[in-house]
């Protein structure tokens, strides 16, 4: 699934004054592309997965994905989309807390009222090496494990697009490598369009192409 | 420093502090506006107290006094003392409208010595006024229920005994009076010296006697009571002030006030059950800063200060609400309680009241916190170091820190009931009911988890999660269940009490009672009662005596001592110091149970046994500490009689048929000088009415209980009372639906990153809505349900054990509660949840950075 960012603007109100994170954003992501953005803090980051991923609306421009334009969607319809076709995986994991590994990614699949959860959600745990840690709660696990889960839980319901913000930012560096590397494993394996968001420049050099969010513009690292 | 950093981060967690502050208030409130009414009644019973016996000193019996003892009595007292003398007593009241038992009070010119009566004329009686026409004509003055009862006006004709007197005016005021609500008779005033006319008091006739005392400037009451006892010895013969006065006045009411007491008590215990949650969980989100701080140098000691001292200051704040609600609470309170008195009371928060309030919030806030602050020893500021998440829930159980609460609610229920008994009964009668709720909860919550085949995520993930987050979801199940349990308890006891009075052509009740016979009117009133086909039901001997000795030691008066007196000790001095009234009979009647001990033996037979058999009422026993075998001796009009206690029986009194606390062996008492007792089975009004105005003519010293309206008057009264009690059954209820919605928002704000979190996994608003109402609306549902069962439990235990009566249960009023309560709660979850609801998952994004 492709990616088409055109002339993607967003401000914010300070007091009186209006700052412009983002200043005109153009880029064309290629199906299945893996790709990093590296930038300062303040840069505007997360205001960019936000806006992909539907959780805010952009001042001016158009998002295309699939050629279809995300921008006069309803919240419901972006609702929609974003939860059949956008998946996020986030530096602190997000998982909840009193369900087991096992059943925080067979929630993802229930919400979107797919077949089989269980059997697809132990699958997607398997692959990313869990598959003896699925009855274990959240607490028992490592960080390591936990992101594994958070990942699986974001690759299970099959999205064409994966927002990925620092996954690897909580953990060790050892760690955060054995689980990137099978981050990129998957998502090269089932030819997800993604784009990872990280401070870490070495992590980026791993992405096929990497850009730059620098006063408010993207560009080609 | 400590105060400083106290201050600084409640100021930062203010929306915690005015959760906190507004759950502990509203738990007050009940406790502070019944503690302002009462001090502003006992306030008013004081500063009336010698209105209320309309004079210094008083000595009241119910005999008169011999020539000895008035000689002594009159030499007891100080020069210059002025004496008035007036009698009381139950009379039939004849009228060409119709009849009515009244309570005569015969007076003479010194009365009353304080306070006045005011007529409806505008005349104001007192004690030097010359306009007391009862004491110059045939007048009388009555109580304007008699205009409502039977329409007598002043000008008409009415006939007490043998005397035709005339109604001269109606009491608008009667500064004597302080109870008003459950009278068994509205009161006449005739002229003392007009009594020997009437023909009302013969031997045998219950009357109460009082010599009233104006005492000169100068002299003290107590001591002059001191003296009177010193001379008086019966213990039948008692000397009043108008402390005692005052005290006894107020006693009907203080029950009512006890009762209130204790659920005001349950409001405070909803209200610190939510705010000991809200404080834990505000506590394990300061967890990290302790731990930061500890690093720093804070000795776990001063943590544990700040955080007392947090709780202090949040208490200390929650006095102003409070205050606040009381005096919103209170009108209303006091317009209920204070139609049961005569006075224009107007209470306002004292300075006592404050205090109390201020105490109690202080010191509540600080117990409540404790279980939570010894958690801060637990701290290991060492875990800063992991790379792990920070986590404060670690640390051993340590259920002794509940304790200090357990135990402020246990002396709190003591000092409001005024009764150790009681006050035990309410918090371990509370204990049982948390514990049973828990236990309920926790296998609901448990079995919630285990439900399989839902086809909506929302419903299988609340199960889920109903089930993981035990602890929080039994706090809520408690909290509803107490607030069900709460408001079916009183309308189930109502229910009771009306299904026992309830007239209907079978019933067992009888509708004419019927005292103060003589011997000799059997055959007339027989005669009377064939004429108009009717059978009494039963006959029953009065022979009036007092208590000598018990096991050989000399039964002496007990004096009341001034200050915290429970009502027991209460009640056994009332007992104690007044006389008895002893029946015979050769079998016990229907209303009867022997419940121990053996039946009596037979007609008494001097030649085989050396005392008498005697049977005593269960629960009179056990206010006397008296038990089978003990011997007691009684002084029966000069006659000493010795009898042991064979048996004791538990008597049903609501059946209204003649019973008596000591029934003695048959042939004992039968020649002793005696009265008769007697009921008349249910008839229909007309014959009922008819009949009693035919006894009234005829038999004019008989006094006679009109039972049906005496019940419907009870039940009207227990109506009245009811509301009152319903009322801090609401405030109670509106506390445990605050603490709800306090429990729900801090669940709902502790999991906004796991709903948003189920948005960016593809939920819609609504499905994460569902989510929320089902765990709630399940919660409520079973916990209202279990809430309602048990109330029926406790109030089948209540009638059955306490009030002694049958228990009637209704479905209708407990399954209306549980669809209230589960609606009230779904609406409250939803509040509490919909701008989280509404709000942008990307706040998720946002509490990353």
């Amino acid at each position: 699934m492709s990616l088409i960012l055109k002339d993607v603007r967003k401000g914010f109100h300070q007091g009186d004054a209006e700052i412009q994170v983002l200043k005109g954003l153009n880029v064309t992501i290629e199906p299945g592309q893996v790709v990093s953005v590296v930038g300062q803090s303040g840069s505007g980051k997360s205001t960019l997965l936000s806006i992909l991923a539907g959780l805010e609306r952009a001042d001016r421009g158009e998002i295309l994905v699939d050629n279809i334009n995300l921008t006069p969607m309803s919240e419901q319809q972006m609702t929609l989309f974003r939860a059949q076709n956008i998946a996020v995986v986030f530096q602190q994991y997000h998982l909840i807390a009193h369900l087991t590994a096992l059943e925080n990614v067979m929630l993802a699949l229930e919400i979107l009222k797919m077949e089989n959860p269980r059997e697809r959600a132990e699958e997607a745990l398997r692959e990313l090496g869990l598959g003896h840690r699925l009855t274990h709660f959240p607490s028992q696990l490592s960080g390591g494990e936990c992101q594994r889960v958070a990942i699986a839980r974001a690759l299970v319901v099959k999205p064409k697009i994966l927002l990925a913000d620092e996954p690897s930012g909580n953990l060790d560096t050892h760690t955060g490598d054995k689980v990137m590397d099978v981050f990129f494993d998957i998502v090269r394996k089932h030819k997800i369009t993604t784009l990872l968001v990280t401070h870490s420049e070495a992590l980026a050099k791993k992405c096929e192409r990497t850009l730059r969010l620098e006063e408010g513009q993207l560009r080609e690292a | 420093m400590l105060l400083r950093l106290a201050c600084r981060e409640l100021l930062r967690s203010w929306r915690f502090g005015l959760f906190f502050i507004f759950n502990l208030s509203l738990g007050l409130t009940g406790f502070v506006s019944l503690q302002a009414f009462n001090e502003a009644l006992e306030t008013e019973i004081q500063a009336n107290s010698k209105a209320i016996l309309s004079a210094d000193l008083a000595v009241a019996a119910r005999r008169e006094l011999s020539e000895d003892e008035t000689a002594k009595m009159r030499q007891a007292l100080p020069a210059g003392t002025k004496e008035g003398k007036i009698y009381e007593f139950f009379a039939m009241l004849s009228s060409s409208k119709g009849s009515r038992l009244v309570l005569v009070k015969a007076v003479d010119g010194s009365y009353p010595f304080y306070g006045e009566l005011e007529l409806e004329s505008g005349r104001h009686i007192t004690a030097t006024s010359d306009n007391k026409d009862i004491l110059k004509e045939q007048k009388a003055w009555i109580y304007p229920e008699l205009k409502s009862q039977l329409g007598l006006d002043a000008g008409d004709e009415i006939q007490l005994g043998q005397l035709k007197l005339q109604i001269s005016d109606l009491v608008k005021k009667d500064a004597t009076q302080t109870f008003r609500a459950a009278s068994l008779a509205p009161r006449v005033f005739i002229n003392r010296e007009l009594l020997s006319q009437s023909g009302l008091l013969q031997y045998g006739s219950t009357f109460s006697l009082a010599h009233l005392f104006l005492l000169p400037a100068g002299a003290v009451e107590s001591q002059a009571r001191d003296s009177l006892y010193n001379v008086l010895t019966d213990p039948q013969i008692n000397v009043e002030t108008p402390a005692t006065a005052g005290e006894d006045s107020g006693r009907q009411l203080g029950y009512l006030s006890d009762y209130l007491g204790l659920v005001a008590i349950v409001a405070l215990f909803m209200s610190a059950l939510g705010a000991a949650y809200i404080y834990r969980l505000f506590l394990s989100t300061r967890m990290k800063e302790i731990a930061i701080l500890r690093t720093l140098g804070l000795q776990s000691g001063q943590a544990v200060g700040v955080y007392i001292l947090q709780a202090s200051l949040l208490g200390f704040l929650a006095t102003v609400p409070t205050m606040l609600f009381s005096l919103l609470v209170l009108p209303l309170l006091s317009k209920l309680l204070g139609s049961f008195t005569p006075f224009d009371l107007q209470p306002t928060i004292t300075l006592e009241a404050f205090l109390i309030c201020l105490l109690m919030a202080v010191f509540g806030s600080f117990v409540v916190s404790i279980p939570f602050l010894t958690k801060i020893f637990d701290l290991r500021a060492a875990k800063l170091f992991s790379e792990e998440k920070f986590s404060a829930g670690e640390g051993q159980r340590r259920y002794w820190t509940f304790l200090p609460c357990l135990v402020l609610f246990y002396f709190l229920s003591v000092y409001q009931a005024h009764s150790w008994k009681i006050g035990s009964l309410f918090i371990g009668s509370m204990i049982l009911v948390v514990l049973a709720l828990l236990v309920i909860g926790y296998c609901t919550v448990k079995a919630a988890g285990l439900i399989k085949g839902l086809n909506r995520w929302f419903f299988k993930f609340s199960f889920l999660s109903l089930s993981r987050r035990a602890g929080a979801s039994l706090a809520v199940f408690v909290a509803l269940g107490m607030g069900a349990l709460l408001i079916n308890i009183l309308p189930q006891l109502k229910n009771s009490l009306q299904a026992e009075f309830q007239f209907e052509g079978k019933s067992k009740i009888p509708s004419l009672f019927m005292f103060d016979i003589q011997d000799e009117q059997w055959p007339g009133i027989d005669e009377v009662l064939k004429e108009k086909q009717v059978t009494p039901l039963a006959r029953s001997p009065l022979v009036r005596a007092r208590i000598l000795k018990v096991n050989g030691q000399d039964y002496e008066r007990k004096i009341e001592s001034e200050g915290f007196k429970t009502r027991e000790e209460e009640r056994e001095a009332r007992f104690r110091n007044r006389g008895m009234n002893l029946s015979y009979r050769e079998s016990m009647s229907d209303s009867e149970i022997m419940i121990k001990g053996r039946p009596f033996s037979g007609p008494f037979d001097p030649d085989k046994q050396a005392r008498a058999e005697l049977s005593v009422e269960t629960r009179f026993a056990d206010r006397m500490g008296f038990k089978i075998g003990d011997v007691l001796v009684f002084d029966v009009q000069g006659v000493e009689v010795e009898g042991e206690i064979i048996n004791l029986r538990k008597v049903k009194w609501t059946s209204f048929q003649p019973n008596f606390f000591i029934l003695v062996q048959d042939g004992v008492l039968n020649e002793a000088p005696k009265s008769w007792i007697s009921a008349i089975p249910f008839l229909p009004e007309q014959q009922r009415v008819d009949l009693q105005n035919t006894l009234a003519q005829k038999f004019s010293n008989v006094s006679i209980i009109d039972v049906v309206r005496t019940v419907d008057d009870v039940l009207k009264t227990a109506e009245k009372m009811s509301w009152s009690l319903e009322l801090m059954a609401g405030l109670a209820l509106i506390t445990g639906y605050i603490v709800l919605f306090s429990i729900v928002r801090s669940q709902i704000k502790l999991r906004r990153w796991e709903l948003n979190m189920l948005k960016i996994l593809g939920a819609s608003g609504g499905e994460v809505a569902s989510f929320i109402l089902t765990e709630f609306a399940f919660l409520a549902f079973i916990a209202s349900f279990f809430g309602a069962a048990l109330s029926v439990l406790v109030s089948f235990a209540l009638n059955t054990f306490i009030f002694e009566s049958e228990f009637r249960l209704s479905f209708v009023q407990p399954l209306v509660s549980v669809v209230i309560i589960t609606g009230l709660s779904l609406l409250i979850s939803f509040l509490a949840s919909v701008d989280i609801v509404r709000e942008s998952a990307l706040s998720i994004l946002r509490e990353e950075k």
